[in-house]
């Protein structure tokens, strides 16, 4: 398997050394996109694997580190901003809705945007810059000083022991770090709701859970999944094929956060036509 | 004869228009220490990284005990692995890691072995190396020399068949080079195995090696054994062993000529 995609992102980069000029750049980019395909494939195929097969005990090793970097640590943060965020939907829903006397509807429309949108989007570009970087800048450094190398010529495959858990603890973590985010926007909203517009906690709740549905959640959460996926493999990718040295590494860790953004607007656009059109 | 080890046969390598290696051809026997030599850009480095299995060559046959290593699948190539250690010039530790993880890392990877005997594994690996006391220590922590010994004891983890060395001794002092140098000597005489070494020290190359591949612009300029390289009439190989610089062709010699190279 992980052989025939290796075959099709060769088959892409000889297409590439066939063209010159405009279309060469257009063939570069699609070996890029190849490239992280066959990571993102390769890579949950072996973090769904490493449970059950290989050095699961290197694997763990691997992974607790990660888990408390992708999920403890940035916890904070995510908290932080979502909490300002479900304030400031509060304040931006807020006037225009009490002039037209529909105050109380506030926490339906902070509500919805928040599971739909903002805590899945919000949570996922802030895993990218803090993250996705640093995923990028581990494993270009790594390269440059010929770990990676190291590892291939010990027989260690470096999907399986070091792109394996970066999936596991994103696919994992990025999802729960939306739920929190979606806690605490509807906190800082509930709380500013209350101190701006005087609506009472219990009513701010009520009406939230009165708008939401199970799919507005469902669809955030699966939303916030594949974002983590995207991330992931595109910043391992830009960190495995960095080159150039100290300047190339910066280089790609530009790179690898700007293509992860777009990615992730482009795969959010996708999902909720989809949703939008077939769920809902 | 016996079945070489390395049997490399007209193999080439480009990097764009640039010829890096063009029809290098080699043996070596197992228990034998290598020497490639060979002055700074003339393709050591090439040579080896293809004996390593990771730079496929454009043309040619790499065979590493008798078996044809740029015709493997990828699960092939990574068991064979495990018989060849490699040590890299500057270390290549992983900088997370104590030299004892380090050592450890092959073990934990592809053995089933539990803690106590792998601790136990890389205690004697260390030891072999002189490094036992520096166990904990992480890479950023220690010299240069201690860097490639703990590479050294890294690649000795899976108790391989042959260790490739990328300049073991470039940057060392000489009582740091010495010391590696009697390393690879015991690691032959002790546990017959064979050794790969890319450097350009002559002082190294008389203490370890018993063949000698001497590279010229990517060719294949000598391959004997040390006394070949010594005895040698050819030029380019005598001011190669002797470091003979007045026969270099450096133009301009002299600051007039330079100063006049520059005007025109």
């Amino acid at each position: 398997m992980s052989q025939l995609l290796q075959k099709a992102v060769d088959a892409f980069g000889r297409i590439g050394r066939l063209s010159s000029g405009p279309l060469a750049r257009v063939n570069i980019a699609m070996g890029q996109v190849g490239g992280i395909v066959h990571l993102m494939v390769s890579g949950l195929i072996q973090a769904a694997m490493a449970p059950i097969v290989g050095p699961r005990r290197l694997w763990l090793k691997q992974l607790f580190p990660l888990m408390s970097n992708v999920g403890a640590k940035s916890f904070p943060i995510v908290s932080l901003v979502a909490f300002l965020m479900g304030a400031i939907l509060v304040l931006q829903t807020g006037e225009p809705l009490k002039r037209l006397g529909q105050i109380q509807e506030v926490p339906g429309a902070v509500a919805l945007a928040l599971a739909r949108e903002i805590a899945p989007l919000m949570t996922a570009i802030l895993m990218t810059a803090r993250v996705g970087a640093s995923f990028t800048a581990v494993l270009g450094s790594m390269k440059i000083n010929e770990e990676l190398l190291a590892l291939e010529t010990m027989g260690i495959s470096i999907t399986s022991y070091l792109i394996s858990p970066r999936f596991t603890s994103m696919v994992v973590l990025v999802p729960c770090l939306t739920v929190f985010a979606y806690l605490m926007g509807m906190t800082g909203g509930a709380l500013v709701a209350s101190a701006v517009y005087g609506l009472p906690y219990e009513l701010y709740v009520s009406k939230s859970i009165y708008y939401l549905t199970m799919t507005d959640l469902t669809s955030g959460l699966v939303k916030s999944g594949l974002f983590a996926v995207l991330i992931t493999a595109i910043c391992c990718h830009f960190g495995l094929s960095t080159e150039g040295g100290s300047v190339g590494l910066g280089r790609n860790i530009m790179i690898a956060v700007v293509t992860s953004i777009i990615a992730i607007i482009m795969m959010d656009a996708v999902a909720t036509g989809w949703i939008n059109n077939y769920i809902l | 004869m016996s079945t070489p080890v390395i049997e490399v046969e007209g193999v080439h390598r480009s990097f764009g228009s640039h010829k890096v290696l063009r029809n290098i051809s080699f043996r070596l026997e197992e228990g034998q220490t290598l020497c490639i030599l060979g002055a700074s850009g003339d393709g050591k480095t090439t040579l080896l990284k293809v004996l390593m299995g990771v730079l496929r060559p454009d043309e040619g046959r790499v065979s590493i005990f008798g078996q044809d290593i740029y015709a493997m699948s990828t699960e092939e190539l990574l068991d064979l692995r495990r018989s060849i250690g490699v040590t890299f010039q500057s270390g290549a530790l992983l900088n997370s890691m104590s030299l004892a993880e380090n050592v450890a890392l092959p073990l934990e990877y592809h053995t089933e072995l539990d803690d106590d005997t792998i601790a136990t594994m890389v205690k004697i690996k260390l030891q072999q190396v002189g490094l036992l006391d520096a166990a904990d220590q992480r890479p950023a922590e220690v010299s240069g020399g201690m860097k490639k010994r703990a590479a050294v004891a890294r690649a000795l983890a899976m108790d391989p068949r042959m260790l490739l060395y990328d300049e073991p001794s470039a940057g060392l002092d000489p009582i740091a080079t010495a010391r590696i140098d009697r390393l690879i000597n015991d690691l032959k005489n002790g546990m017959g195995i064979t050794n790969v070494v890319v450097t350009h020290e002559m002082e190294s190359v008389r203490r370890i090696a018993d063949r000698v591949l001497l590279q010229y612009r990517g060719s294949v300029l000598l391959d004997g054994t040390l006394d070949d390289l010594l005895e040698s009439s050819e030029p380019r190989v005598q001011q190669f062993v002797n470091g003979d610089l007045e026969s270099l062709a450096l133009a301009p010699t002299t600051l007039a000529a330079y100063h006049r190279d520059l005007l025109q």
